[in-house]
């Protein structure tokens, strides 16, 4: 469904991705996972039309979308929960997901009928639906914004850290709401910084070191190599022989 | 007792007046973080508009509303395309100040042109003499202001929170790219929220002018002290709008009444620099923290 | 090159005798006067909307102000004029203060309002009081200026606003080339970055304020003369619009373009009138043009085209227009050691720095704390950033703050540097609370920082970045400056050595001429940890100094963080780079959700199953994460 090739994008004066290469097939959960500063953000910013590359190609479906603004690309259907959630603050649950199907053709009926969707997915908004975002927690937040970017009826949903600023018990909830997302087969790009959540989810992981794809693989795979584990915290000294 | 309520009532109908530009600053501030320095000569220009339509060309007040409404939203696209959108582009703030200062000037002059210098007086639609409420006597056009100021707005903020453009339009006022991604085209949204303040702008212009005269000039001082309204009530609020402006046209009639004519604009603008001390946002403003 | 200095003052003292040349009094009188007396008001102008970066529609009030108070003065009291000039740039300078406290808290928009509601009611009071003012009739009867032998009178009121005009373009130039003008750049460029270096934002705009006002002021008195009339209807909104194209169209921040936009806004009137229906459409269509396609200005256009035809003639400078750029650091003997690893200590500026640490902030001795914080909390709103946190920095010590995206690293520095106010806990440093203490203070006690993303003040040459770091050895202050003293010369010339060690210390010695925004990337990270030496810190705090860096760069950035821990600075180092952080720190830290879960030595944190926990998540595979063999 997506393929990036070569992709090489600036970040003011910084190069931040070095000719990134990675896939998305349909139905595939795939994640980008690296510390910080690695380059997951960019990424995800220039798939959305955000940042414009330098070199190097995105195509949706075989079309290139390099070029398109942020709202074109929305409305082909790519969802972008963004790191940090933006939820519109002073705006109810309610809204904030109708205005996350503001680019569909629409009847009243279909929305409101995906609008119940995302309550039976996120039971919490359900009991807060005129509540106004900005009162509601972090956990809440996140579940908003995703609930939000279904509201697109995407293709493909791309998701920027979802983990970020979420206690664990929190974190445990909205992965979870990620697998049964996955369930039901939508086609997923997550970047995240708690690595080993995201490969509980993918099925194909990418590891991201300053602007480079260092490491592929099946998830599986990936959860029991140390190199991941080397990515975030240097290479640490073997453990004292037992 | 009637004095009084006389007085009220004609400080409340100017209040509405600069409450109408005030909010038209607060719609563009909330989308585009600019005001609009030439909103004065907007309503100038639906004011003359609207004389050459019912005066001139005899088509009645009702016509001249709605060409006003329509020479301000043209003036509004123009606005944002020659005057806004460049200079946000600058990124430096003197640059869309100035530019719609310009663009005001520019404005002016063409009022000059076409309508000449002088000051000419707009027909009362409702008529002239003043009513009789009780003991109380007001002109039917400050009454008819009052009424369809009101309606203006009210008609504008439960467009803003009942459809679905109005709450789009929310949404790019408070995270432009979180509505981006929801696909809402935000450039676009953007010269809305200006066409929408510039055709107000004409509007009021038109409502206000029987009540003084028209004539290149009479925006200027407008304009002024409407921002004056829209810092004291809060520029992005608008309850704030309807509050600052009531308080300021209050506080002129009264000024003009009991101490002088010609101080009747300071109490207003020493109002404007006390909230700017006290609290810059205005008073029903919302502080906000900036992240470094 | 001797050249221009001589050729320019030259031109300036012929340019006195002008009015021999034509006996015209009409035109020499009126316009020629007019130009030197609005130029004196566009340059003090300038100083707040070119220098400062703040738009102000106001500056008729003020103007108006000195004009009157001169007006008046002379008229009722029969003042002579030198005093009544006096008293109207002390009114002008006061009204500029009355103006600035309130208005300069605010920027953008809401400022450039509260200048036009002062400009208004200084227009109104000036209307209403009529026994001081005279009301709308004006003031008429002013005293000529003859003073026995000594006419200004007619003709030759140009003897005595020309020097005047002069003196204050060179005033406004002198500032501009000094300290106070770096101040005002490195403001307009990075307000924040400006103030972590130790220079307080309000104070150096308000500074501009008040003196921008007493030009005005002193134009006002001025401008009494020219018509011997003064009015109401004069000091208008329009008046403050036309200041501001006269001092756009003919360009900010330069001499030649004060006197060009003037000029051009005071003759075009007259040249256009077979269209002066038209001249307000056509200046508001120029400065839209300006605005977008000459935002330098006509002088800059010129300075350009003349740039252009003495292009390939090397060596020859040419009479380009004064443009008020500071010095260039073309000084061939400040050149330092090539670029490349930090020079050995040498050279006056490098003993300078720890300066403060070696002197007496540490009598202790390596390890004593320096920069300490007990239970530091900040919430923003219902969000806990930072939560309790103790931290202890010390001398000759490197302290790594390290942890997850959003773990509250970057909040605590901005907490450590005054940036943000703690909602809770304290900071101590060398005996003082710091909690309520503003940036600049800050800096001045010695704390110094650099930023995650790089906040050098670009437009600035890589020397002049580091003359900001420098801000706290000016103490001349403001009249050494304008009058050119033997010690405000000194004191720059003392920066600019002190200025050059550092950059050669951090191996940039050859780059002091480059604009700041041109270096590389890597280069401009040694800059910013250059300007925050400048400060003459005992801690500094570095904020991501590695990120984007290649392996080369971060070698060189460890080699100096290796030699500012061995002359004793304490320093605090946020990073994500784990090689860098592991080889080193002395201590980390570590945050997660703003709460300290680790501290210790590099390697046992790196090994702590907590640590491991928050920056990866927890793991079913827990046996694959002791799986390191």
């Amino acid at each position: 469904m997506l393929e990036i090739a070569g992709l090489v994008v600036n970040y003011g004066l910084v190069r931040a991705l070095h000719g990134v290469s990675l896939r998305v097939g349909d139905g595939q959960a795939v994640c980008v996972i690296g510390s910080n500063g690695a380059g997951k953000t960019t990424l995800l910013r220039t798939i959305s039309g955000f940042l414009a590359p330098v070199a190097g190609s995105i195509t949706l479906h075989g079309s290139s979308i390099v070029g398109l603004r942020p709202h074109q690309i929305a409305r082909l259907r790519v969802a972008h929960v963004p790191e940090g959630r933006h939820v519109f603050p002073d705006q109810s649950v309610h809204d904030n997901l109708l205005l996350g199907a503001f680019s569909r053709r629409r009847s009243r009926a279909e929305i409101d009928d995906d609008c119940e969707s995302v309550f039976e997915l996120f039971p919490r908004l359900k009991d807060r639906r005129g509540q106004l975002a900005g009162t509601l927690s972090g956990g809440e937040q996140q579940m908003l914004a995703i609930g939000r970017a279904l509201m697109l009826k995407p293709a493909m949903m791309m998701l920027d850290e979802p983990s970020m600023g979420l206690a664990p018990l929190l974190i445990e909830e909205v992965f979870r709401r990620l697998l049964e997302l996955k369930r039901r087969g939508i086609t997923m790009l997550l970047v995240e910084q708690l690595a080993y959540r995201a490969l509980e989810v993918a099925d194909y992981a990418f590891v991201i070191e300053h602007g480079r794809i260092e490491l592929q693989g099946p998830a599986a795979e990936l959860q029991r190599d140390p190199r991941v584990r080397a990515a975030y915290l240097g290479n640490a000294a073997p453990p004292p022989s037992s | 007792m009637a004095d009084l309520i006389q007085l009220i009532l004609s400080g409340v109908a100017l209040g509405m007046i600069y409450a109408l530009l005030a909010f038209g600053y607060s719609i563009t501030f909330s989308t585009s973080r600019t005001i609009n320095f030439a909103q004065g000569e907007f309503l100038m220009l639906g004011a003359l508009t609207g004389l050459t339509v019912d005066a001139r060309l005899h088509l009645g007040y009702v016509m001249a509303v709605a060409a006003a409404a329509g020479v301000g939203a043209l003036l509004g696209v123009v606005l944002e395309r020659v005057a806004i959108r460049p200079a946000l582009r600058t990124g430096s703030t003197v640059a869309w100040v100035l530019a719609t200062v310009a663009l005001g000037i520019v404005a002016r002059n063409a009022a000059e042109r076409i309508w000449g210098t002088d000051d000419s007086s707009f027909p009362a639609p409702l008529g002239s003499e003043p009513m009789h409420l009780g003991p109380v006597r007001v002109l039917p056009q400050e009454v008819l202001i009052i009424g369809v100021a009101a309606l203006i707005m009210i008609v504008v903020e439960v467009f803003r929170r009942r459809s679905i453009w109005g709450k789009a339009v929310t949404a790019v006022a408070a995270d432009n790219e979180a509505a981006a991604l929801a696909g809402i085209n935000v450039p676009v949204t953007i010269t809305a929220s200006f066409v929408i303040s510039s055709a107000i702008a004409a509007v009021s212009g038109v409502l206000v002018a029987p009540l003084t005269l028209a004539g290149p000039t009479m925006g200027t001082l407008l304009g002024t002290k409407a921002y004056a309204v829209a810092i004291v009530g809060g520029l992005q609020s608008g309850i704030g709008v309807i509050v600052g402006g009531l308080l300021i046209g209050l506080c002129e009639q009264f000024t003009a009444r009991y101490i002088s004519t010609g101080y009747k604009d300071t109490p207003g603008f020493i109002l404007l620099i006390l909230i700017l001390l006290i609290k810059p946002a205005g008073i029903f403003g919302k502080r906000s923290i900036k992240k470094v | 090159m001797a050249r221009p200095r001589i050729v320019l003052p030259l031109l300036a003292v012929a340019c006195c005798f002008v009015p021999l040349l034509t006996g015209n009094e009409y035109y020499v009188h009126s316009v020629l006067s007019k130009v030197c007396v609005y130029t004196i008001v566009i340059a003090g102008l300038d100083l707040v909307v070119g220098y400062s970066g703040d738009v102000s529609v106001g500056h008729a009030g003020l103007f108006a102000a000195g004009a009157y108070t001169t007006a008046i003065l002379m008229w009722k009291l029969h003042l002579p004029f030198p005093l009544a000039a006096l008293a109207g740039i002390a009114i002008g300078a006061l009204f500029g203060l009355l103006l600035g406290v309130p208005a300069l808290r605010l920027s953008g928009p809401y400022l450039a309002v509260a200048t036009i509601a002062f400009g208004l009611i200084v227009q109104t009071f000036v209307n209403e009081a009529v026994s001081l003012t005279n009301g709308s009739q004006g003031i008429r009867d002013i005293p000529p200026l003859r003073y026995g032998p000594i006419d200004f009178e007619g003709n030759h009121f140009y003897y005595l606003v020309y020097p005047l005009m002069v003196l204050s373009l060179l005033a406004v130039h002198r500032l501009a080339v000094s300290y106070w003008g770096r101040a005002f750049a490195a403001l307009k460029e990075n307000a924040v970055a400006a103030e972590c270096s130790g220079i307080s934002r309000y104070r150096y705009k308000l500074g501009a304020f008040i003196l921008s006002a007493a030009f005005a002021g002193l134009g006002g008195a001025l401008f009494v003369h020219i018509d011997k009339y003064i009015g109401p209807p004069t000091f208008s909104e329009q008046l403050s619009i036309l200041f501001l194209i006269a001092l756009i169209f003919g360009g900010v921040r330069s001499i030649a373009g004060n006197i060009i936009g003037t000029f051009l806004v005071i003759v075009l009137p007259d040249v256009f009138n077979a269209v002066a229906d038209y001249q307000l459409m056509i200046f508001g269509g120029l400065l839209l043009f300006t605005l977008y396609f000459v935002p330098q200005g006509i002088a800059g256009v010129l300075q350009a085209a003349t740039r252009w035809m003495l292009r390939g003639r090397a060596g020859l400078r040419g009479l380009s227009l004064p443009h008020r750029e500071p010095m260039p650091a073309g000084d061939a003997r400040l050149a330092g050691p090539g670029d490349g690893a930090p020079a050995a200590a040498g050279g006056n500026g490098v003993d300078a720095i720890a300066t403060r640490t070696l002197a007496g902030l540490d009598p202790a001795g390596r390890g004593a704390g320096l920069l300490t914080t007990h239970d530091l909390t900040i919430a923003f709103g219902g969000l806990v950033a930072v939560n309790k946190l103790n931290l202890e920095i010390r001398a000759g010590q490197v302290h790594a703050l390290i942890g997850p995206n959003g773990s509250g690293k970057s909040t605590t520095v901005n907490l450590l540097s005054g940036i943000y106010r703690p909602t809770g806990g304290s900071i101590r440093f060398a005996g003082r609370d710091l909690e309520r203490a503003s940036p600049h203070l800050i800096s001045r006690l010695g704390v110094a920082r650099t930023f995650q993303n790089v906040a050098l003040f670009g437009e600035m040459t890589v020397l002049e970045n580091v003359l900001v770091g420098l801000h706290h050895t000016f103490k001349g202050g403001l009249l050494p400056v304008l009058l050119g003293t033997r010690r405000a010369r000194r004191e720059e010339r003392e920066a600019r050595r002190r200025a050059q060690a550092l950059l050669a210390f951090v191996g940039l010695g050859a780059l002091g001429a480059e604009r700041a925004r041109s270096l590389p990337y890597g280069k401009q990270r040694l800059l910013e940890i250059a300007r925050a030496l400048a400060q003459d810190p005992a801690v500094i705090l570095l904020d991501e100094p590695a990120a984007g860096l290649t392996s080369g760069e971060i070698a060189a950035v460890d080699a100096l963080i290796d030699t500012l821990r061995a002359r004793g600075i304490g320093i605090l180092l946020i990073e994500h780079h784990m090689d860098l952080v592991m080889a080193v720190s002395d201590e980390v830290t570590v945050l997660d959700f703003g709460q300290r879960i680790a501290r210790g030595k590099p390697e046992e944190v790196q090994r702590d199953e907590r640590v491991i926990s928050a920056y990866l998540g927890t793991t079913v595979h827990q046996g694959a994460a002791a799986a390191d063999a």
